[in-house]
């Protein structure tokens, strides 16, 4: 029971701790490619090329994910600090691990959710966000990338160039909504443990107040 | 443990099982990453449950969980464990391919 437990838990740990570095990772590669965008809109302004629309929205867009990018590694790396003391705590037990041991590892889990709750949500919506900007932006890469003629109804090609990047912003794009797809499934099944605590913590109440008379 | 978010039957569960050997207050303090206030606090609770003993031996006060506590041990780690026990936990697998969190 206690390794099935043990062996739960560690999992639980070594999956959340490889979606968190996934997020520091994608969220270095946000800021690397938001800076791309908005250097590239500003020298195409620079070289003489016209002022277009889609130029304007393509920086607004790197802006933002610039920001959230930031944002992204900041809340990531306060997760991640924690999660690491834990999991290195783990890797230490020897099996069979005693109760108290597991269940001091389960305590401190738990102290470490309820502490970083809030920032769990705000990963959970600037990944969503930075998902979506991303994705845009690899969407208008795209476009303009390829020009469509209605009347012979070809697509022609401009730069080979262009492609990597676009298709590199739809990955950024498709794995921060993973990870925020993840990290939802994770709060949910924490914040399930933390009703069902708060629950228990009636039977401790009630055992304290036993002892006392 | 950290100075993380834990709930006082949380504490109160970790001094008992820190207390199975005597313990100085320092080093329960230390353990339990809280000042020495607060520590008080808590451990006067304990001891007014009749869940720590005090024994001074010279100027050196040392404390340690009584047979009562037992109880409140057991039952707290029983409680934690379930919550890997009974409720579905966090998983890698694809979307869609998930079981119901």
């Amino acid at each position: 029971m206690t390794d099935t437990i043990h062996s739960r838990f560690s999992r639980e740990l070594n999956g959340f701790y490889l979606i968190t570095l996934l997020y520091v990772i994608f969220g270095a590669l946000a800021m690397a490619f938001a800076i791309h965008y908005i250097v590239s809109s500003v020298l195409g302004l620079t070289g003489g090329q016209p002022l277009s629309f889609l130029r304007i929205i393509t920086a607004a867009i790197s802006m933002i994910g610039f920001g959230l990018g930031l944002s992204w590694i900041v809340l990531s790396v306060e997760i991640l600090d924690g999660i690491d003391d834990i999991r290195s705590a783990v890797k230490d037990w020897t099996t069979p691990v005693p109760d108290e041991i597991l269940t001091g590892g389960i305590v401190r889990m738990i102290a470490h959710y309820r502490e970083h709750t809030k920032t769990i949500r705000t990963m959970i919506l600037v990944c969503t966000l930075g998902g979506f900007c991303f994705l845009a932006l690899g969407i208008i890469s795209s476009i303009e990338f390829f020009s469509f003629s209605l009347s012979s109804g070809t697509i022609t090609l401009k730069s080979y160039l262009l492609i990597p990047s676009a298709l590199l912003a739809l990955a950024v794009a498709i794995v921060s909504l993973a990870s925020s797809f993840y990290f939802s499934r994770f709060s949910k099944a924490w914040d399930l443990r933390e009703s069902v605590i708060s629950r228990a913590e009636q039977e401790l109440v009630e055992t304290l107040e036993r002892d006392s008379r | 443990m950290s100075t993380e978010r834990r709930t006082q039957y949380e504490i109160y569960w970790e001094i008992l099982v820190f207390c199975r050997t005597p313990r100085s207050f320092t080093s329960i303090v230390h353990r339990c990453d809280f000042n020495s206030k607060t520590g008080q606090d808590y451990i006067e609770f304990l001891i007014s449950k009749g869940y720590l003993s005090r024994t001074i031996e010279g100027e050196k006060a040392t404390y340690r969980a009584t047979g009562r506590a037992g109880e409140y041990i057991a039952l707290f780690t029983e409680l934690y464990r379930k919550l890997f026990d009974t409720i579905p936990g966090f998983k890698l697998c694809c979307p869609g391919n998930c079981p119901p969190a």
